[in-house]
């Protein structure tokens, strides 16, 4: 037996859950009612309220069937995946790299095959007749959005038929399972609804363990974000060597393939441009933060405040458009060449440039660091302030001598954390850094970055089969690993700071 | 010793006093300069972006010849499908010849280079009327016609005489033509409900391109968002501030909440590009996929922001619903979180801001482009045929090469903004009415 | 007495905290060479009164002060007055131990590095040691002077923070309730160097303590909500005072 993926024009999972939801229902009310008829109708007789006995069997029903349901449809490409395995020819498989291309190639040409059937492009007599020449499927596919970088060969055919018929019939066993499941939990819920049974502490211990998935929720995002990029990039390091990835100096994907793929020029134009951005961005913000929590009245400081927080509020795609539209040109006006420079000192030919995306990343950055910085500011106790203020000190020299010194491990802290927004930010370098690629000390001139690498590789047209692809997701791990860095140590060093003044 | 009179100031007292004044001067200007920053960028999303609200259009009457349209007369419509956009060509030349005679107008241009000043899109404008007005073949019907974005560039003060010396779009006799049409009244600037409620457009039309449907776009997504973050994040704060016992696995937990609010944007699109649409085959570009990736990217400020919430309830509270036989559980969804509500919902709808203005992640699910030219028309369509979202657009938009699409992007941050000021001001207000003190 | 040794005078001083008047038509005369003793129930505008005395008071936005406080005859509320000069002359030592986050060393010179007061590296050594010295913490901490202050105990941190106060050479040194914070072993080595201080300051001291006041003080003022109420002898306001508010004060009945 095996079941389509859809049915009656709706995703089976979606049927399975409202049938669950209607099996969960009939067992809430079942269960409520048996219970407070056992007490003789008076809810007074029983150990918890009627619709306790009601939700311990829906929750009996519902939960172990979605569960399985869930746990079924994460498995299911895997073991799939593994089944088919054999009928790729051995000598197709050279190494690992190649082995895993393929079983990606398979199953994105069954997923292929799944949409073209559903869309009526083909239907299972074409495509067994293509069975040993599908040279034309390509054709066919990519019609249809999916894409390959070469024909399709017959054995692969074979394999994502055969995963397509062994997903149906999981898909098939699933259905069974899991309304089997949710009818025997409905069924045990609905028995032990009985006056003695203490309902409502099973549903509030199910409700608890519901709490801590969701409070999970978040390490498993942390798993989901470093796997997916972790098995990415393993196959990319297979087919691109690792030592050109993190020494070699030269940046030129080239999509016929033999491509130099290094990350050094990308880093450097990263780090160049966050630089800038925090050579604006500190001062300014330490200034604003140190003027509004010292010096300021509360007058000025409940205009300020809010409106510095504007900026915070205003998305990166704007101060992109910013970059590219405004900022950009309004410097190549003042360095530029021939008759637009204002210097005429020709140091800048186009509006995209580290000095662009620098400048206005730091102007986005201001308000962070203020608010970060004014938070550390105002934690300094004021018994320190007095005391320097009493022995004569002036305004300033208590700030300079004693209130920052203080909260310098703070401040630093919060330079951190800017430092990693700079480093993972990315509308402003996509439209206003560039995409030259290049280790060069000129701030007017264009640089690109890894997050604007990350954007271009993986835009368009895709194969995931080709290191020029792959290679985003090690540029994204060496960025995720780098913002990480910056944030553990950031955020400690902001912690023990609160806790030395509480 | 010094024993310097208090009345007089000596030279170092001076010194320190003038350096005192300095750093205090360092700090004021680093608040006009963040203000100044903010001012030029209002200024300039305004002053650029207001363009977009305003399109230039041609009122023509058009006599829609039976000869072009349907030369069998039967009125088929299978038959007038037939004729295509070019077949609509000359009529819109013969309309504006015309006119020409009948305004007085003198001009050297053939009609088809009068035509020329429409936009590409106008041709499909006249099809889709006559398709769906069959019996109005034969009559003289009046038009409004959206010009090309030269005229509308020319009116708008971005295209100049002196701009097009090099521009094969349009030529100096055109906008002599133009200049006449506008003192005849036929040609004028109006406001743009297209540009709020349409869709994207081809390269070609930058006249006929709006924001309307990646806003569905960007709807469908918070809905998602809301839908997922607000429970998962109300519940895991409800774990970790009511329940979590104090031990290695909760600060695993907490460490974890506080470095995800802090991972670039742009992993979540990595994430979400390697799970959802890899391995899970959800479809590509699709709103459903957007709202997830926004989702696990919102939720750790929904997390910290409830909680903070929840912590601030006090614990009286809690001990008066337990000291009354409530169970622990009974305590915090009575008590606690009604109490909560209104903080969690502040944090929630300045998450969702947030989020309604994130771009990166969108570009590697692919809502990137021009994708949907049709607004979806079910809850099902919505989730999940491809769509675009509005900060992608105005992406999308800074990416072309014609300055026409620069205004349309400007116009598109406009109302982005409006939505992101809307949120932020029902936060402040939900915060101000509730806010209680202890 | 004669008027020469007055060092502070104050006439109808009024201090207002918003709308909240605090202190109310104060007149007083401090001694040089003497310490004063400021007593009075919580809130009664005692440290208000003290914090005047050094201007404390301006980096409150909302305090404003009318009246006249001279020292040596000179007016510090004058325009002219630099608040920063006069803290120099009139230092201060707080309720809580509040050495700065810097070495001892760092702390004591603080005072003397802003001030300019020592030319070479060996001056500020020596004023440095002077003030540990004359802190009577100089035995304890000669070894360790590259420690944080924040390390030392308690009482060492109060000691620390009363050299660093006399290291700027002032004439007048204000002290509010700085005992509170320490045990009765660090509270006698500091009333023992309160009294070793009357030797060159006018020092002023404000306790919740009637006890200590007793034992460190010539002369005691008892306020009572925002009046000085009495100003004398301190035997006398111990033992005969004139005012039945003092009385009620110094017998417990209120307060």
């Amino acid at each position: 037996m095996t079941v389509t993926s859809h049915l009656f024009g709706l995703p089976l999972a979606l049927i399975l859950l409202i049938a669950v939801g209607v099996i969960a229902a009939t067992g809430y009310g079942v269960a409520r009612n048996r219970a407070l008829s056992r007490a003789g109708g008076d809810a007074r007789g029983l150990h918890s309220l009627p619709r306790y006995y009601g939700s311990a069997a829906a929750m009996f029903a519902a939960v172990p069937a979605l569960g399985f349901m869930v746990i079924w449809l994460l498995s299911q490409p895997m073991v799939v995946q593994n089944a088919v395995l054999p009928l790729i020819p051995s000598a197709e498989i050279t190494d690992a790299g190649i082995q895993n291309l393929i079983v990606s190639d398979v199953s994105r040409v069954a997923g292929g095959l799944d949409v073209a059937m559903a869309q009526g492009v083909l239907d299972n007599a074409a495509i067994t007749a293509m069975a040993d020449d599908p040279k034309d499927l390509r054709d066919t596919l990519g019609a249809l959005g999916v894409a390959f970088g070469a024909d399709v060969k017959p054995y692969v055919l074979k394999a994502a038929q055969a995963s397509r018929t062994l997903a149906g019939q999981g898909r098939f066993w699933m259905l069974i399972v899991v309304l089997t499941l949710a009818l025997i939990g409905a069924g045990i819920g609905i028995r032990l609804a009985d006056p003695a049974y203490r309902a409502r502490n099973v549903v509030e211990r199910g409700v608890l363990v519901l709490l801590i998935g969701a409070a999970s929720l978040a390490v498993l995002t942390t798993f989901g974000i470093v796997l997916s990029m972790l098995f990415e990039s393993i196959n990319f390091f297979r087919l691109h060597d690792w030592k050109d990835f993190f020494l070699g100096t030269t940046w030129a994907p080239n999509f016929r393939g033999d491509s130099d793929l290094s990350i050094l020029p990308l880093l450097w134009g990263t780090m160049y441009i966050s630089l800038v951005a925090l050579l604006v961005a500190v001062p300014i913000g330490l200034y604003a933060a140190i003027y509004l929590s010292e010096y300021a009245g509360p007058k000025v400081r409940a205009i300020a405040k809010p409106l510095l927080e504007i900026l915070a509020g205003i998305p990166t795609i704007v101060y992109g458009l910013f970059a590219l539209l405004t900022v950009g040109p309004f410097l190549v006006n003042i360095f530029g060449r021939g008759e637009a420079g204002v210097l005429g000192v020709e140091w800048m030919s186009g509006a995209t440039a580290v000095l662009t995306a620098g400048l206005v990343m730091g102007i986005m950055l201001i308000p962070f660091v203020s608010s970060l910085s004014d938070d550390i500011i105002n934690a300094v106790p004021q018994s320190l302030r007095d005391g320097s203020f009493g022995l004569g000190a002036t305004h300033s020299e208590t700030v300079r001598q004693v209130v920052l010194p203080a909260a310098l491990p703070g401040i630093v802290g919060a330079i951190l954390l800017a430092a990693s927004r700079a480093i993972g930010e990315t509308m402003i370098v996509v439209l206003g850094a560039g995409a030259i690629a290049r280790i060069s000390g000129n701030p007017f001139e264009a640089m690109t970055t890894i997050t604007t690498r990350i954007v271009s590789q993986l835009t368009g047209d895709t194969d995931f089969a080709s290191p020029e692809t792959l290679v985003a997701f090690a540029l994204g791990l060496t960025l995720f690993v780098l913002t990480l860095g910056l944030n553990v140590v950031a955020l400690y060093i902001v912690r023990t700071y609160r806790e030395q003044y509480e | 010793m010094k024993q310097s009179s208090l009345l007089v100031q000596d030279a170092r007292t001076l010194k320190r006093n003038r350096a005192e004044a300095r750093f205090r001067a360092y700090g004021i200007a680093a608040i006009v300069i963040s203000l100044l920053m903010l001012t030029v960028l209002l200024v300039t999303i305004i002053g650029r972006g207001t363009g977009a609200f305003q399109q230039t259009y041609v009122t023509l009457p058009v006599e829609l010849l039976e000869n072009k349209l349907d030369k069998k007369g039967n009125r088929d419509l299978a038959d007038i499908k037939k004729v295509s956009t070019f077949g609509y060509a000359p009529l819109m030349a013969d309309a504006f010849e015309a006119k020409v005679v009948q305004a007085g107008i003198e001009t050297s241009l053939s009609p088809k280079k009068m035509a020329a000043i429409l936009s590409k899109d106008a041709a499909a404008q006249l099809r889709s009327f006559v398709v769906a007005n069959v019996d109005k073949i034969g009559e003289t019907v009046e038009f409004e016609f959206l010009t090309n974005s030269r005229v509308d560039g020319y009116l708008k003060g971005r295209v100049s005489r002196d701009s097009i010396a090099n521009d094969k779009n349009i030529t100096p006799e055109q906008l002599d033509l133009v200049d006449q049409l506008i003192s005849d009244g036929a040609l004028e600037k109006r406001f743009n409900f297209a540009f709020v409620t349409g869709a994207d457009a081809s390269d070609a039309r930058p006249e006929a391109a709006g924001i309307g449907v990646s806003m569905i776009g960007s709807f469908f997504m918070m809905l998602v968002v809301l839908a997922l973050a607000l429970p998962i994040g109300v519940a895991a704060s409800i774990y970790l501030e009511e329940f979590a016992p104090k031990n290695w696995i909760t600060d695993i937990i907490e460490v974890n909440i506080s470095n995800l609010a802090a991972v670039p944007s742009i992993v979540f699109g990595i994430l979400g590009l390697a799970v959802f649409i890899n391995y899970m085959h959800l479809p590509n570009s699709a709103p459903l996929v957007g709202g997830l990736v926004l989702t696990l990217m919102t939720l750790p400020t929904i997390i910290i922001s409830t909680r903070a919430s929840l912590k601030s309830v006090p614990p009286s509270i809690r001990d008066a619903a337990l000291g009354v036989g409530a169970s622990k559980m009974q305590s915090v969804f009575h008590h606690v979180l009604p109490l909560a509500a209104p903080g969690i919902l502040t944090g929630t709808i300045i998450g969702l801001a947030q989020a309604l203005g994130e771009t990166a992640p969108l570009l590697l699910i692919g809502m990137v482009g021009f994708i949907a030219s049709n607004p979806p028309e079910t809850l099902a369509e919505g989730l999940m045929s491809p769509n675009s979202a509005m900060p992608a657009q105005i992406y999308e938009w800074a990416k072309r090469a014609d300055p026409a699409f620069y205004e349309r992007a400007w116009g598109g941050i406009i109302i982005l903004l409006l939505f992101l000021i809307t949120m932020n001001a029902i936060a402040v207000l939900l915060r101000r009415r509730f806010e209680r003190r202890w | 007495m004669t008027t020469d040794t007055i060092k502070i005078a104050a006439r109808d001083v009024q201090v207002y905290y918003g709308d909240n008047h605090a202190i109310k038509d104060v007149n007083v005369d401090i001694e040089d060479k003497t310490v004063t003793a400021f007593i009075g129930p919580s809130g009664c505008g005692k440290s208000t009164f003290l914090r005047c005395i050094n201007r404390m008071n301006d980096t409150i936005d909302v305090c404003r002060v009318t009246g006249d406080i001279r020292i040596d005859d000179v007016d510090i509320y004058d325009r002219a007055i630099d608040p920063v000069q006069l803290r120099a002359k009139v230092g201060m030592v707080f309720q809580k131990p509040n050495p700065f986050p810097k070495s001892i060393y760092d702390n004591v010179a603080y005072g003397p590095r802003i001030h300019g007061l020592a030319r070479k590296k060996s001056d500020l050594d020596d004023i440095v040691e002077r003030a540990l010295r004359r802190g009577a913490i100089w035995d304890e901490v000669k070894d360790r002077l590259d420690a944080p202050g924040t390390g030392l105990s308690g009482g060492q941190q109060q000691r620390l923070c009363i050299a660093r106060a006399v290291a700027t050479e002032p004439e007048v040194l204000l002290m509010d309730e700085p005992c509170s914070a320490l045990d009765p072993i660090a509270t006698a080595q500091v009333e023992e160097l309160i009294d070793e201080l009357r030797q060159n300051y006018s020092v002023v001291i404000v306790t919740h303590s009637m006890q200590q006041a007793a034992r460190v003080s010539q002369k005691t003022a008892f306020f009572h909500l925002g009046h000085l109420v009495e100003f004398g002898e301190t035997d006398k306001i111990f033992t005969s005072p004139e005012d039945p508010r003092t009385e009620s004060y110094i017998t417990g009945r209120i307060g």
